[in-house]
Parts: structure tokens; sequence; C-alpha cells
């Protein structure tokens, strides 16, 4: 088993010449028993220098690499080409089941013990707690743990954070010049912006934002936010997608979203597409950043793997995915962030430090938004 | 016994999940709010009901007693937006007819429109909706006509009413338990609709389940579905109480003669026009934008990957699924019409209660019984028919209960005068005599399997993909385009059976 | 009452002619049997009268007035004609009353009266709550009358209806039905294929055969005198003996039968002859050989076997009785002149049929 686990990682990066979006080769070695070794490589726009690069991470390959259950809370769409990688290069079985975040929490809260699953990827904290909460997860070893900020994992470590997504406002680029933007999103609350607001009270994602809040500023001051918000009379969308194409066909001048929907946008429909991203430099909850992430089931049988699974996802041809392909900020330092994005440093002091670990009250977050009357 | 025990299994896991709730349900419950939801989506239930039946009965009159030019292309295309789904085609609307959607782009440069009125809320949900659902009406209305006796028509025309009083006085009227059937899986997929009224942004029921799922309170939502399924018994019971005391079987056993088809005249183009026009709303415009998506996609150089085991699994979990249904609708069925009684009645409204669930409370349910009582079959192949068969079972059991209804239990008596036992009369008379019914509810269900969610999601085998769950990946993230083709696909693999089928239906008529 | 008149109808369905050329006139007050073998096309002139199905030729005249003609089309509902239908066609979702009530205008409360006479015609008063699934078959044919006579038709047409019921439920309903038309004097079309009934019901007895009209006549007439070959053996008990035409009468195996005919001498022709046309007695050295015999309540049914080895039917009164293979002469006392037909053409009687 030991010797299994036993594993090698190697980063190198260095010039590409060609503007390939996505392109994977990979090499097998012949067989070198106990281990075989594949060199795995990604090839990665990393616009620091506005060259693409290339990052480059070696993964061993066992003699007999096994299976992994990923019980996938984030799309396919977005994880899928990584996970394959990964698949591909260790050699191990993965079968994913893809479904929302809280209906893969509630599915593994269901089955309990029971679980076929080795491992829980989550789009929020708030799934990840969930599932913590009712003791399914297992501890993960401090080696992996250390990789990432405290913020972003469990106290208990029994998740850990992967990629990170912030809060954003996007606007009109017809309706607003973004220098008139305000810095602190509590100021969204004056009349000013009474009708022009698009937001999606249902998502999990503000809900987030919203727990976040009443750490920050507590409860009182959350309320009236709330009911500020509400007094200007905003649109309200289903999700963030939809907030993102109403502000770009005008029927609304900003909304609160995420700041990852607006690239995928630009990149089916081009720079025409009306609405861009103002991130919230100022201080407060308003530019937060939520980690999405994963732990592993306590009742897994498949432990090496899910580990192995854990730590390809810190890997930097990983966080360079997540950085390059789905516009979302790496959890690692070290690596290149997402083109044309301020660093997360910039926003992280805006942003307070708030621990990921602190935002699964939204039980509470729920109950506060009923009250306001802002949720059903 | 086993479907009995599979339609109560949902119920039985939110009694159990509810029986955890705390105080805030209560409290949640008693609020001012939770009632104007329930108005709300109570109200919106019935109006999507009274405008599909506005547009399924005369279509489905007009396929199949009129003169309508292109009579069977309409009757192949008319049921087709079923195959949509919901989430999908509530999106297309707003893409298409929102404040600031591709209409108003048309309208802007000619005639300087800058904004629509809004298409948000109560209206949006209804026009969605309609368009997506007035189909369950249509097919079973269509079944029903088709089995209609034509001497009822001649009887009153004999008693000096026209045409037109003849339709509203006894075509209608003997439409009853077909439009009572449709409806209430009109009422019923209303109820439960997630996708359409989110996007449409009308609260309902369901959204304050799901709100209760994402913020992970298993206990609170199963509470509130609980009264979702009180809600649909009334449904139930208020649809067996318009039924009332009529029995519609044919007078005898004597085969009916195929409908006589009734010259149109000046309503001819009219009529066509209607059915361009519901056409274009519910098929043509979702389709076209659709296309766009593609196109655009497309020349953005978007990889549309490989859809080929998509494609298959769809076909393959959908066709299974109605086929399993159909089979387990089919002993209720009989027993409800055959053997009317209090316990029967029962368990025809069983039947309904799962159905108005949204469909991960359905989901959990079978996940739940599933990973503790069948750990060999949990989330197999055949765990997905299964809950295919208690999602989808209304669907078929009111199609095939209306056809029963028509078939008088004499022609099965005689039958078994002549030597057969009640396998055999069923496989020779009484299966082929329900054909319509048969039809219409395993199309029905293959349709609606094609487009799930949930319950694929969670209960299909590891790495399964289907056409619906490669549509719910892209367009939960936007990748539009990536959702284009398998839409389309879901729409053209979905219209090959139905044209089969109708193709089938006339023959059997001729 | 009134007449119904149709001339020169004829009706195809695709290439073949389900009717063709039917002319006829339906006395006011009469009650005509339209009898016919199953697809001869009496269900199509009875829905051409009603107007559910239009004539491509010829024309239909309701008391004088044309309901229909080439160009022309009175809808069933304006032609103010009653129908039974062998179905009953009752209204499922309507009670007996509303059923009865259906076809007619007017005042509630004379509405209400009309529905309630028909009821009592019918012998059904009370019923009038029950739902059509609640009664007998009788009953709902009964209440299918009532409906049909309650807005006083000018013609009631009747569409086999008696064919769903059991045999003594029909011999009972018939007279019943008979009486009550008669009793409201309705000109009435009675189509069936049962010539029983038709005998009984039909104050006159049009026969189609292929789509054709055969013959219009009272019934004697048509037992007695039938036009055709096809009705003589269609109704009664049949045969045909060959004659051939003498000065002295037509002579056939049994003997010469003296009756003039108007055909030359030496024509060969067939004789129509009915089991109460022959004579039976016992003899040892007679021309017949008995068959079999069927004992009819009041008389015995004879099958006899000629020296021709030609079979026919002869009726005898109870007190003789011949067993099997019993030698009898067979005479010809018809009484009245026997009917007689062209001899079909030796090739088509090879024909197979």
């Amino acid at each position: 088993m030991p010797s299994l686990l036993k594993r090698r990682f190697m980063l190198t990066l260095f010039a590409m010449v060609a503007l390939l979006l996505t392109a994977c080769t990979q090499t097998a070695t012949p067989p070198a028993p106990p281990a075989e070794i594949v060199r795995e490589t990604v090839v990665v726009e990393v616009q620091v220098t506005a060259e693409p690069q290339v990052v480059e991470t070696v993964i061993t390959q066992p003699a007999t690499p096994g299976s992994l259950v990923v019980y996938s809370g984030r799309s396919e769409a977005l994880v899928g080409p990584l996970i394959n990688q990964f698949a591909a290069a260790s050699g191990v079985d993965v079968q994913i089941r893809y479904g929302s975040t809280s209906e893969m929490a509630a599915t593994l809260l269901e089955e309990g013990s029971n679980s076929p699953a080795d491992i829980f990827f989550a789009q929020d904290p708030g799934g990840l707690g969930a599932v913590a909460k009712a003791g399914l997860f297992a501890p993960l070893p401090a080696e992996l743990v250390s990789q990432v900020p405290t913020r972003f994992r469990s106290p208990e470590d029994l998740w850990i954070g992967i990629s990170g997504r912030a809060r954003v406002v996007t606007y009109n680029t017809d309706a607003i010049n973004p220098e008139e933007l305000p810095a602190d999103i509590f100021d969204f609350t004056d009349p000013v912006w009474s009708g022009r607001i698009g937001w999606a009270p249902t998502n999990g994602s503000l809900h987030a934002m919203i727990t976040a809040m009443r750490q920050v500023w507590g409860d009182e001051k959350t309320r009236e936010w709330l009911e500020g918000i509400q007094a200007n009379n905003p649109v309200v969308y289903d999700r963030n997608t939809t907030i993102v194409t109403g502000v770009a066909a005008g029927e609304v001048d900003i909304g609160f979203t995420n700041h990852y929907y607006l690239y995928r946008f630009l990149a089916e429909q081009g720079e025409g597409f009306k609405a861009r991203n103002h991130f919230l430099t100022g201080s407060g909850p308003g530019s937060l950043i939520m980690v999405a992430g994963a732990g592993r089931l306590a009742s897994s049988p498949n432990e090496a793997n899910a580990l192995r699974f854990i730590e390809f996802m810190l890997s930097p041809v990983a966080q360079q995915y997540f950085a390059s392909q789905t516009a979302e900020y790496p959890v690692v330092e070290g690596v290149v962030g997402p083109p044309g994005l301020p660093p997360l440093e910039e926003l992280e002091s805006a942003a307070l430090d708030i621990d990921m670990a602190d935002l699964d009250d939204l039980q509470g977050t729920i109950q506060l938004m009923q009250d306001v009357g802002v949720l059903p | 016994m086993l479907v009995v025990a599979g339609l109560l299994l949902p119920t039985a896991y939110l009694l159990i999940r509810a029986f955890e709730t705390s105080e805030a349900a209560l409290q949640t419950f008693m609020r001012p709010r939770t009632w104007v939801i329930i108005g709300n989506t109570t109200g919106l239930a019935l109006a999507v009901t009274t405008v599909s039946g506005l547009i399924a009965v005369p279509i489905a009159w007009l396929t199949v007693r009129s003169d309508l030019p292109w009579r069977r292309f309409w009757a192949v295309v008319t049921p087709l937006p079923l195959v949509i789904p919901s989430y999908v085609g509530a999106y297309l609307y707003i893409s298409a007819l929102g404040p600031r959607g591709a209409l108003q782009q048309l309208l802007e440069g000619p005639f300087g429109i800058t904004r629509l009125p809004s298409i948000y809320g109560f209206t949006g949900a209804l026009f969605a909706l309609t368009l997506m659902c007035y189909p369950y009406m249509l097919l079973s209305v269509r079944a029903a006509l088709m089995r209609m006796d034509p001497s009822l028509e001649e009887a009153s025309r004999s008693l000096g009413h026209n045409a037109t009083t003849t339709f509203w006085r006894v075509v209608l009227p003997a439409l009853r338990p077909a439009l009572g059937a449709g409806g209430l899986l009109v009422a019923l997929y209303t109820l439960r609709d997630f996708g359409a009224v989110a996007i449409m942004r009308f609260d309902t029921f369901t959204r304050v389940i799901y709100l209760q799922y994402s913020s992970f309170d298993r206990s609170q939502a199963a509470f509130f579905a609980l009264l979702l399924i009180g809600l649909t018994l009334v449904l139930v019971a208020f649809e067996a109480q318009t039924r009332g005391v009529a029995r519609y079987d044919q007078a005898s056993g004597a085969v009916a003669r195929p409908p006589t088809i009734i010259a149109l005249g000046r309503w001819r183009w009219p009529a066509f026009a209607f059915c361009t026009l519901i056409v274009s709303l519910s098929l043509v415009l979702p389709l076209t934008i659709l296309f766009y998506w593609l196109v655009r996609g497309l020349l953005a150089g978007e990889q549309m990957g490989n859809l080929g085991s998509a494609v298959w699994n769809s076909l393959l979990a959908s066709g299974g699924g109605a086929f399993v249904t159909v089979l387990a609708a089919l002993p209720l069925a009989v027993l409800v019409v055959r053997r009317p009684g209090r316990l029967t009645a029962l368990l025809e409204r069983m039947a309904y209660s799962a159905f108005a669930l949204p469909g991960i409370a359905v989901a959990l349910a079978l996940v739940f019984f599933g990973i503790s009582y069948a750990r060999g079959l949990y989330q197999t192949f055949a765990m997905l028919l299964f809950a295919y068969a208690i999602l989808f079972l209304p669907q078929a059991f009111g199609a095939l209960r209306t056809s029963l209804l028509q078939i008088h239990p004499s022609l099965e008596e005689s039958a078994r005068s002549l030597g057969y036992r009640p396998p055999q009369v069923f496989l020779r008379v009484t299966a082929p005599l329900m054909r319509p019914g048969l039809i219409a509810g395993a199309s029905l269900v293959f349709l609606t399997a094609m487009k799930e969610l949930p319950a694929t999601l969670l209960l299909a085998p590891l790495g399964f993909r289907s056409l619906a769950t490669e549509i719910w990946s892209a367009v939960s993230e936007a990748f539009f385009a990536r959702a284009a083709a398998p839409a389309l696909l879901i729409v053209l693999l979905s219209s090959v059976p139905m044209a089969l089928l109708s193709m089938r239906e006339r023959r059997g008529m001729s | 009452m009134s007449q119904v008149s149709c001339e020169g109808l004829s009706k195809a369905f695709g290439p073949t002619y389900a009717v063709e050329q039917v002319s006829m006139t339906i006395q006011p007050g009469e009650i005509l049997a339209l009898l016919g073998p199953s697809g001869c096309g009496k269900t199509t002139v009875l829905r051409m009268l009603a107007g559910f199905e239009a004539p491509d030729q010829g024309t239909i005249a309701l008391d004088q007035r044309l309901v229909a003609r080439p160009g022309l089309h009175v809808p069933p509902e304006e032609r103010h004609v009653g129908m039974v239908f062998q179905q009953h066609a009752l209204f499922p979702h309507l009670n007996v009353g509303q059923n009865v009530g259906f076809g007619l205008r007017g005042k509630a409360r004379e509405r209400q009266a009309q529905v309630q006479a028909m009821l009592k015609l019918v012998e059904l008063d009370g019923y009038e709550r029950r739902m059509p699934h609640q009664l007998s078959g009788g009953q709902q044919q009964r209440v299918a009358l009532a409906r049909a006579l309650a807005p006083n038709p000018a013609v009631l047409l009747l569409d086999e209806p008696f064919s769903n019921l059991d045999a003594d439920l029909r011999t009972t309903l018939r007279a019943q039905v008979r009486t009550i038309l008669k009793q409201l004097g309705t000109t009435a079309l009675f189509v069936t294929h049962d010539q029983e009934e038709a005998l009984f019901m039909g104050d006159r007895i049009a026969v189609m055969h292929a789509g054709r009209l055969e013959q219009l006549a009272r019934p004697q007439e048509l037992f007695l005198a039938p036009a055709t070959r096809f009705i003589a053996e269609f109704i009664g008990i049949a045969a045909f003996i060959p004659a051939t035409v003498t000065p002295a009468g037509l002579a056939t195996e049994l003997g010469t039968v003296i009756q003039a005919i108007d055909a030359p001498v030496g024509t060969s022709v067939d004789m129509l002859v009915r089991p109460d046309d022959l004579e039976l007695s016992a003899d040892p050295q007679g021309n017949a050989r008995i068959l079999c015999c069927t004992f009819r309540g009041g008389d015995f049914l004879y099958d006899v076997a000629l020296a021709s080895q030609r079979t026919l039917r002869c009726v005898c009164n109870h007190v003789h009785e011949f067993a099997p293979d019993t030698r009898v002469q067979v005479t010809l006392a018809p009484g009245h002149p026997l009917a007689w037909f062209h001899p079909i053409p030796q090739s088509m009687v090879n024909l197979p049929k």
C-alpha cells in the first residue's frame, strides 16, 4: 500500500508557441514495476506574460490502479475534462455522478454510511458543511490540507477548498460607467439603484455571501442591507447565468453574481456581449471569495485513490486548469491567476478574512431572507 | 402489489423525514406568505390546465375529425412540445420574448421599440407551462376522440342539433374522462414544475421545497412536500368528482365505425392558422433559438463532443421506462376500472400522489430505500427504470384508464366464455382494443422520461450520460451552444417514434 | 305524417357502388321495412335519408321538400328525421330524462311534459333519473325510441334496432314498437336483415340486394310473386324445378301444371316451388323418397328426393308421419299461379359461388 501511494510530482513551466486552447498528450513509458510512471501534460494559457505556457505534472500509475467514485456537485462542463485527465494519467477507473451540489449533498445524507461514493466534490462550502456536520467525512492528512490557506478549508480538516470564485457586480456596458460603481456592496441600498438591480435570491452563492455578511456585519446590518435592496425593487432571477444574460440584454443595469460566468458568454458571443464584471474593492463581504472543494467520505472503500484525487486537484496542472479554463482562482500558492482578473490578494484585503467553514449556517440565512420577504 | 408498494415509497419516505422536523417548519407554514404561495400555485395549476384544454381540444378535434389541411402533419407535430424540457423551454422563451429578447431586437429597428412588456411572473409561467403541457391533454383527448362511437353525434344531429351544439352537448361531455385525465396531468405537472417557474420568477410551492433542499434541510423540505401531496389528493378527488356518475363504455361490443371527417368549409384556413400559431410558439420558436445557439457556438469554435452514447442511453432508458411504466400501470388500471370500490379509489389516488412531487423528493426517497433495502439494485439501470415507473405511472395510468373505460366488460366476458383464460383474454381482446391508450400512455412516458432530470442524475448507474444530463450540465453553466445539440437531438429522437405512432394510429382507424 | 321519397339514389364508396339507383316512396303513416342481407346497402340508404351521407346521384324529398340532390345537402339537424340506432347511442353523460328531452326545444315545462309522455308511451315512467348504464338492453332501446319520437319527427328511421337484444325480448319489443308507431301514425323506415322481423314490422317491404332495390311490395306479394330469383330464395323456403312450356301448361318432373305464362312454347323455365305447394301421399310406387323429417309443431317439414335426385321440401300436417326412406308420391297442388324464372345459363351454374 505505501509503495503504491508513493508518488512524485514534478512541475515545469516553459514557453509554448502554439495557441491551442486545450490539448492533451500522453506518453506511456515501458512498464517498470512496481509502479509505472506516466507523464501527464496539460497545455494551458497562462497569460501572465501574454505568452501561452505549459504546466506539467507527473503522476505515477500503480500496477493495480483500482477505482474511485466521485459525486460531483460541480458540473461536467467545468470539471469533466480535468477529472478525465486524472483518470487517464493515474489509470484509476473514475466513475462520476454529476448533479447540483444540494442534490448531491442530500443524496449523500440519505445514503449515510452505505454510500458508494469516495469523494464529494462540491460547488460551495455549504454543501460540504452539511455533509461534514452529518459526520460523513473522514479527516484529510495534514500534508494535503497544509497546501491550502486555513480559511479555505474545514477547521477539522474534513474538507478542503480547491478553487475560488469571487462575488462581483456585473454591469451593462451601455448603461454604466464602471467608475461610478460603488466600491462597497452596501451602497447599492441607495435609492438611485431602484429598479436597476438584478439578483437571484434562491442561488446558493448569494446565500453564501449573505452568510458572510452576517459574519462580518452582524445580522442587524445584513437585514438592513436586505431590506434596502428589497426596497429598490430588484428584478429576481433564478440563477447567476440568467442575471448575466439579463444584464447584457439591458433588462437591469447591474446584477449580483459570481465572476466567472461572464467569460463563457464572452467566449461564446464575442466581445460585443454587453456585460462586464466590477470587483468590489472596498472593504466588505461584497467581494467574497467562495471556494469549491472536496472531502473524502469516511465510508469510502478507496481511500488511497480518494487522496490521490484530492492531491491531483491541488497539483499545478489542476490549479492552472481552473485559472485558465474556468477563470477561477487557484487556492494553492504559486499558480498564475486567471487572466485579466484582479489578483486574489487584492480582493482578499477587501473581503477580509472570511473563513469558509463559517459559511455553513445557511438555515439562519434563509430564515433571515424569509423574514425580510426576499424568499418565499 | 409491488406497484402499490413502489407508489407508497415516496410518501413513506417523506413521512419519515417530516417527523424529524422542528418548530421551524410549522413557523414557516404559518406565515401568511406561505398561504399566498399555495394560492399562487393552485391558481397557476388551474390556469395552465384551462388554457391547455382550450388549445388541446380544438387541435385534437381538428386532427381527428376535420379536413384540416396537412392533418397528419399536425397530428405528428402538435404533441411534440412535450419533449422540450421546461428548464430549457422557459429559458428559450425568455431569450425570445423577454423585455429585451430576440423579438424586441427584431422590432427595435423598424418600430423603435426598446422594451417589451415583461413576461415574467404569472403571465410568463402560464405561457411557458401551457405551451409545454398542452400535449398531455391533446394526446388523451385524441385517443378518446378516435374511440368515440360516431352514432352518438348522429343521434344528436338527428334530434335537431347542428354540429356546433352537438360538439358542446355531446362530444365535449363524452370527452370528460379524457379531459379529466389529461387535465390532471397538466395540473400536477404544473404543481411539481420547478424549471419554468424558477426562470419565469413566479413563486410556487416547489420553490419553497427546493429552497429547503438547497439549505440542506431535508426535514422541512419533506414537510412541505407532504403538503404538496395533500394538494395533489385534493386535485385528484376533484377530478374524480367531475367524472361524475356517468359511465362511458360503449353500449355494446360492436366495433365502432371510424370517425367521420367533417368538412370545415370556410373555417379550414383559420383552423390551419390556429395550428400554425400554436406550433410556431410551442415548437418552432424554441427550436429556432436552439439552432441559433448551436450555430453561434459552432462559429465561435465550440466543441460539440460525442453524443453517441448519450443518445443510446436516452433511447434505452426512456424506451425501457415507457415499457415498464405501462406494464406497471396496466394491472392498476384494470383493477380501478373493472373493480370499482373504495379500496381501488384509494389506489388510484396513490398513483397520482408521487406525480406532483418535485423529482428530487421522489429520487431521494428511492435513494433512501434503495441503499437500505436493495443494495444490489442501487444505482443500476433497473433502479432507474423503477424510478421512472413511479414518477410517470399516472401518465400511463390516465391514458389506460380512459381507453379501458370505453371497452365494455361484455367483450372480455364473451372471450372468457369462448374458453380463454383471463391473461389470454387480456392479450387477445382487451389489449388490442386499448391500443390507442397504450400508445398514448407509452409515448407520454417516453417523451417525459427523455427529459427527466433529478432521478436520472441521482439513480442512474455511475457515469450514465443521457441527452438530458448533457443539457443540464451545459445549461447550468451557461454553455448554451453545448446545450443546443442535445436539446435538438431530444426533439428529433422523440419525433421519430411519435411519427411512427401516429401513422399506426391512423392505420388502426381505417 | 309525412311522405318520404327518393329517386335514383346512388352512393359509391371508392370504386364500388354501395347503393345504386334506388327509388322508393314511403307513404304517410306507413312502416316500410328495408330488408336485405348485410352489406346490401340498406344502412347506407337510411343514412342518406337521415343526412349522414350525401348521395352521389339522385334526390331525396321529405313531404315534397327536396333535402338532397347533387349540390344540395340539408344537414341532418334540419331534416326533422328521428333515428334509432343499433347501439342505442344513448348519451352516457345524461340521464334517461335528459336523453329523451335532448331534441326538444321550447319551455322547460313543455319539454318536461313531453318527456313524461314519451316515457309513459314506452312504459318507462319513473326511470327519468336513471343513467343509461343502469338500464337493461331492452330498456335502453325503448329510451332510444322515446328520444327519437319526442320531437315528433316527420319520419322515424330505425337501424336494426333489435339486433342486439335476445330473441324473446326482440319479439315483445317489436310488437310494442309497432303498436306505438301505429298509435302515433308515424311514417317509419325500418332496416333489418331478419325477414321474419321485416314481415312482422313492415306494411310493405323493400328488398335490397347488392346495392339495388329488387322489389318493393306487400309481404304476401313478395312471398307469392317474388320479382327475382334472389328474393324467392331469400324469403321463405324455396326450390326450383325445371319446366318446359307446352300448349297444355308447364311440363315438369311432377306432372303438368295448368298455368299460362308469357313465354313461347318450348321455352325452358324454372318454377318456384315452396313446401306448401306440394302434397305428399304414401305410395310404394311413388315418385320420391323421404330423406329426413323436421317436426315443426303444427306440421312436418320433409326433405324428399325425386327420381332426378333433385331435393324438395314439403309441408305435411302432423297427422301423417313418414319414416325416412319411405317411398311417397309428390304432387304439385299450389292453388295459385307459381312464380317462374328463366333458368340460369349452364355456364353460370357451374361457376363456384
